[in-house]
C-alpha cells in the first residue's frame, strides 16, 4: 500500500480568534489575540465558565473551564466577551470550503478540527509541506485567523504534530521523527491519555510518552486493560483508521443537558425542563432516523452533587412526548426535592426507524409520529422557535434546551479518531 | 444421615433441581440444594423462591438426616465420581461421601435456615395429558418477552375451563395460542405462569401419561412421576388477547414450512448483523409466489418461492427472528398465513388443525 499523507488542521484559540477576526472585520481598531482576553458565557444565567482565551491571557494562568470570577482575580483587565455559536459555524464551515480545494477526503472531526487525506495529491498539487504553509498562510490571509498544521503518515501522528507548538505553524511527524519531536512530551500530551490514564501511568513511573512506547505491552494491558494496547501502539505512532467523511460514524446514543439560569425547586418546572429537553433529543433522534430502546436522566443539584437513572423502553420510540414522559418517570424516582441546577436527558440502545415493529396492546402512536413530523418540518423550515408548546409562555424556560440540532450542523468531538 | 446410592441416582437428583436453584438471590443458603433422608426415599429440592422444584428418590436410607450442600460445587462433584457404590454420611451440617476407598467431604448450610416451600396448594387436582400439555408449552414458550419490564408477559396464561385448555403467550409483537382438550374435567382455573416453571416442565416431563396440578391464589404444584414443581403465579391482568386475533382476512396463502424457513434463513444472514438489529424479511407475495429480494452493504439475495394464494396481493415486512421461531415448531408440511395488509397482524397456523396458532405483528416503513 502507498504511504498516506494525512493533514490535521487545528485553529488556534478557535472561538477567541474567530471573535477577533469578526471584530476586525467589522472595524474594530483592537485585536482580543493581542491582549488578555477570552470567550466567556454569561453569569446571569450561570454559564459563566471561560471556553476559550486569547495568548496573552494564558500568561495569567486562565485556564479553559474555570469560572469567570476566578479569572477576573487572577487578571482583573480580562476582556471578556460573549460566544457566538452562529459565527463560529460560519467560520468553520469558511474553513472547509478552503480546504476542499486540496483534497476531496475531509472529515470534520470537530468545530475547529479537520483532518484532510493528502494522499496522491502530490502529483497534482505538489510537495506536502510546501502545500501545507500555503493553506495556512490562506487561510490567514482569506480568513483572518491563524492555524496549526501537522503532517503525517497517520491521523494519531498528524494530530499530535499539530498539537507541538502554536501558533501559526505547520509541523511535519513521520515515523521517523516520532523519538526526537514526540517521545520527550509528557504522556498526557498523547491522544487519548486523560486524567484518569494519566494518574494511572505517573503511579508506575511512566512519565513521557517515550516510556509508554517502551513498555512491554503486556505490561500496560495489566492495568489499562485493551486500552493500554491501543495507547502503547498510539505512543509508537501506529494508527491506521481512514478518513471519514462526515456523517459515517455509527451514533451510539444522543443526548441534550442544560445549566438552568436558576435552581429549580419544583416538581412542574423540573417536567418542564425536561420536556425543553426532551424536545431537542426527539428533533436529533428522528433527523437520524433512528429510535431510542433507553432513556436516561441526570440532575446535578446546586451543590455540584449529579445522580442519574436510566431505563429500557418496551418499545424503541422517537416520539417526543413517550421521551418526555419516560424522563418525568425517571426524574421522580431520582429527585429527592434538592434544588436543581442542571438536567440532562439522554437516549440510546438506538435501532433504526426505517422499520418500526408495531405492537399488540398499545396506543396507536401514528397519530403521534405524524405530529412530531409536522412539526420538525415547521421547524426546520421557519426556525427551531417556530412553533413550541403553549405550556412555555410565561414560564421563563426556553421552548427548546440543549440546542445543537443536527440541521445547525455543529460538530462535535469524539474520542474516535 | 446415612444413605447409600449409586452415581446414577445422584445424578438425576442434582440435574433434576439445578436449574431451580437461586442465581442471583442475596440469601445465601438458596444457592444450596437441599438433601433430605425420609422413610419414603432421598428428597433432591432446590428454589429460588418463586420456583421450587423436588424429586424423590427410592434409595437404602440406613439414616434419616437432612442437609444441605452448595448446588454448584456439589454437581460438579457428582459428575466426577466413579460408577461404584457411594455412601454418604452428615455430620453436622457437612458430609462425608464415600467411594471405592477414598471419600470426599463437602462443607454444607445449616438446613435449619432452608425456606421451607410455604403456600403448597391443597386445592382441587386438575388432570393433565402430558405429551399434549407438554407440545402446547413448546407451541407457545418461545414467544414470551425476555424483559422484564413487564412481568405478565414473562409468563404463560394457562385456562383451565371445564373441557377446554389453552396455552397463550406474547411479547406484544407476538402471540402464540394453543388449545386442547381435556375429557371429563370440571374444574377451572386461569393464572399467569413463568416462562423459566414452564420450560422446566416441558424438561422434566416424560412419557408419563398424565401430570396432575394443583392450584392456590398464589401458587401451583405440578405433580408428575416422583416430580413436584411448585411456582408462584405472575400476578397482573393478561390482557385480552382473544380481540387481538383477526377474524377475517384479505390474503390467504398455503406454503411449504420447510422452503419458508430455509428463505428466510437465508435473507436473515444479511440484515441480522447490522449495528441498528433490525433483522428484517420483506414478503412481496404476488401471482402465487413470495418474493424476497434483500440487499445489504454485506451483499443481496433474490428468492422466489411458489405457493398457494387466495385474495390480494401484499407487500408485508416483519423481523425475520419472529418467523424462524415459529416456523420451526409447525410440524406440518404446510403452513397458512393469512394477512390483511402490511400494517395488520399476520396469523400463521399449522394446515389442518386448528387449535394453534401465532399472531405475528409486521414492520412498519
Amino acid at each position: 500500500m502507498t504511504k498516506r499523507i494525512i493533514m490535521h488542521i487545528d485553529v488556534n484559540s478557535a472561538y477567541l480568534s474567530w471573535e477577533a477576526a469578526y471584530r476586525l472585520q467589522q472595524g474594530s481598531s483592537l485585536d482580543l489575540r493581542t491582549i488578555p482576553s477570552a470567550v466567556g458565557g454569561n453569569p446571569e444565567t450561570r454559564h459563566g465558565i471561560i471556553l476559550a482565551k486569547s495568548i496573552p491571557a494564558k500568561k495569567y494562568k486562565i485556564q479553559t473551564g474555570e469560572a469567570l470570577f476566578a479569572a477576573r482575580l487572577k487578571c482583573p483587565h480580562l476582556v471578556i466577551v460573549p460566544p457566538n455559536y452562529t459565527l463560529y459555524r460560519q467560520c468553520s464551515q469558511a474553513l472547509k470550503v478552503v480546504l476542499e480545494n486540496y483534497s476531496p477526503l475531509i472529515q470534520q472531526y470537530s468545530i475547529d478540527e479537520f483532518f484532510l487525506d493528502y494522499t496522491g495529491m502530490e502529483k497534482v498539487l505538489g510537495d506536502p509541506l510546501s502545500k501545507a504553509y500555503e493553506i495556512k498562510e490562506r487561510i490567514k490571509n482569506e480568513l483572518g485567523f491563524t492555524v496549526n498544521i501537522g503532517i503525517s503518515c497517520n491521523k494519531l501522528l498528524a494530530k499530535m504534530g499539530s498539537e507541538l507548538e502554536k501558533p501559526d505553524k505547520v509541523h511535519t511527524l513521520f515515523p521517523e521523527e516520532i523519538p526526537v519531536k514526540m517521545w520527550p512530551l509528557p504522556v498526557e500530551e498523547l491522544f487519548g491519555v486523560g486524567r484518569a490514564t494519566s494518574r494511572k501511568l505517573r503511579d508506575r513511573g511512566i512519565r513521557t510518552i517515550g516510556e509508554i512506547a517502551a513498555q512491554e505491552p503486556g505490561y500496560l494491558k495489566r492495568f489499562l486493560k485493551n486500552y493500554g494496547i491501543l495507547l502503547w501502539n498510539y505512543a509508537n505512532g501506529r494508527e491506521d483508521s481512514p478518513v471519514r467523511l462526515s456523517g459515517t460514524i455509527p451514533i451510539k446514543g444522543l443526548g441534550n443537558s442544560t445549566t438552568i439560569p436558576f435552581d429549580v425547586e419544583d416538581q412542574r418546572t423540573a417536567h418542564l425542563v425536561l420536556l425543553s429537553l426532551a424536545e431537542t433529543v426527539g428533533m436529533r433522534l428522528r433527523q437520524a432516523n433512528l429510535c431510542a430502546g433507553l432513556v436516561a436522566v441526570s440532575l446535578k443539584t446546586n451543590e455540584f452533587l449529579c445522580f442519574s437513572h436510566q431505563r429500557k423502553l418496551y418499545l424503541p420510540t422517537d416520539c417526543t412526548s413517550a421521551i418526555h414522559q419516560v424522563a418525568c418517570e425517571l426524574f421522580d424516582e431520582l429527585w429527592q426535592g434538592e434544588p436543581i441546577r442542571h438536567l440532562g436527558l439522554r437516549v440510546a440502545e438506538l435501532c433504526s426507524s426505517d422499520f418500526f415493529q408495531s405492537s399488540l396492546f398499545e396506543k396507536d402512536t401514528e397519530k403521534q409520529r405524524r405530529l412530531d413530523k409536522a412539526v420538525d418540518a415547521i421547524r426546520l423550515r421557519y426556525g427551531s422557535h417556530a412553533v413550541f408548546r403553549s405550556v412555555f409562555l410565561h414560564s421563563g424556560l426556553k421552548a427548546l434546551s440543549g440546542g445543537v440540532l443536527e440541521s445547525e450542523e455543529y460538530p462535535m468531538m469524539s474520542s474516535i479518531l | 444421615m446415612i444413605i447409600l446410592c449409586t452415581k446414577e441416582d445422584l445424578l438425576s437428583g442434582v440435574n433434576t433441581v439445578q436449574r431451580a436453584v437461586s442465581t442471583k438471590s442475596t440469601l445465601p443458603i438458596l444457592q444450596g440444594i437441599k438433601l433430605s433422608a425420609t422413610k419414603e426415599g432421598l428428597w433432591f429440592e432446590a428454589t429460588d423462591l418463586e420456583l421450587g422444584i423436588r424429586i424423590l428418590l427410592p434409595v437404602n436410607i440406613q439414616e434419616e438426616g437432612e442437609v444441605v450442600l452448595p448446588a454448584r460445587l456439589f454437581a460438579e462433584v457428582v459428575r466426577r465420581l466413579p460408577d461404584s457404590s457411594i455412601r454418604i454420611e452428615s455430620s453436622g451440617h457437612n458430609i462425608n461421601i464415600f467411594y471405592n476407598d477414598s471419600h470426599f467431604e463437602l462443607n454444607g448450610y445449616d438446613p435449619e435456615e432452608y425456606p421451607e416451600m410455604a403456600d403448597i396448594p391443597s386445592g382441587d387436582v386438575i388432570e393433565l395429558p402430558g405429551p399434549t400439555f407438554k407440545n402446547m408449552i413448546k407451541q407457545t414458550v418461545f414467544a414470551c418477552a425476555v424483559e422484564e419490564t413487564r412481568p405478565v408477559f414473562t409468563g404463560l396464561l394457562l385456562q383451565i375451563e371445564k373441557e377446554k385448555i389453552s396455552l397463550v403467550s406474547t411479547d406484544t409483537h407476538r402471540l402464540a395460542y394453543s388449545k386442547s382438550l381435556l375429557n371429563g374435567n370440571e374444574k377451572e382455573f386461569s393464572g399467569i405462569i413463568p416462562s423459566k416453571t414452564m420450560q422446566e416442565i416441558y424438561r422434566l416431563v416424560g412419557d408419563e401419561e398424565f401430570l396432575n396440578i394443583k392450584v392456590s391464589k398464589s401458587r401451583v404444584i405440578f405433580n408428575f412421576n416422583n416430580i413436584q414443581v411448585l411456582t408462584r403465579l405472575i400476578e397482573g391482568q393478561f390482557p385480552n388477547y382473544k380481540q387481538v386475533i383477526p377474524q377475517t382476512c384479505n390474503t390467504k396463502l398455503l406454503i411449504n414450512t420447510r422452503k419458508l424457513l430455509d428463505t428466510v434463513e437465508r435473507a436473515s444472514l444479511l440484515s441480522r448483523d447490522n449495528y441498528l438489529k433490525t433483522n428484517t424479511v420483506r414478503f412481496n407475495i404476488e401471482n402465487s409466489s413470495i418474493n424476497i429480494n434483500q440487499y445489504s452493504e454485506l451483499g443481496k439475495i433474490s428468492e422466489q418461492l411458489e405457493i398457494e394464494q387466495e385474495g390480494e396481493d401484499v407487500a408485508i415486512s416483519f423481523n425475520a427472528k419472529y418467523i424462524i421461531d415459529l416456523l420451526k415448531i409447525i410440524e406440518t408440511d404446510k403452513v397458512i398465513l393469512e394477512t390483511s395488509g402490511p400494517y395488520s397482524p399476520c396469523v400463521f397456523r399449522p394446515e389442518n388443525n386448528e387449535d394453534y396458532l401465532c399472531l405475528v405483528l409486521p414492520l412498519r416503513n
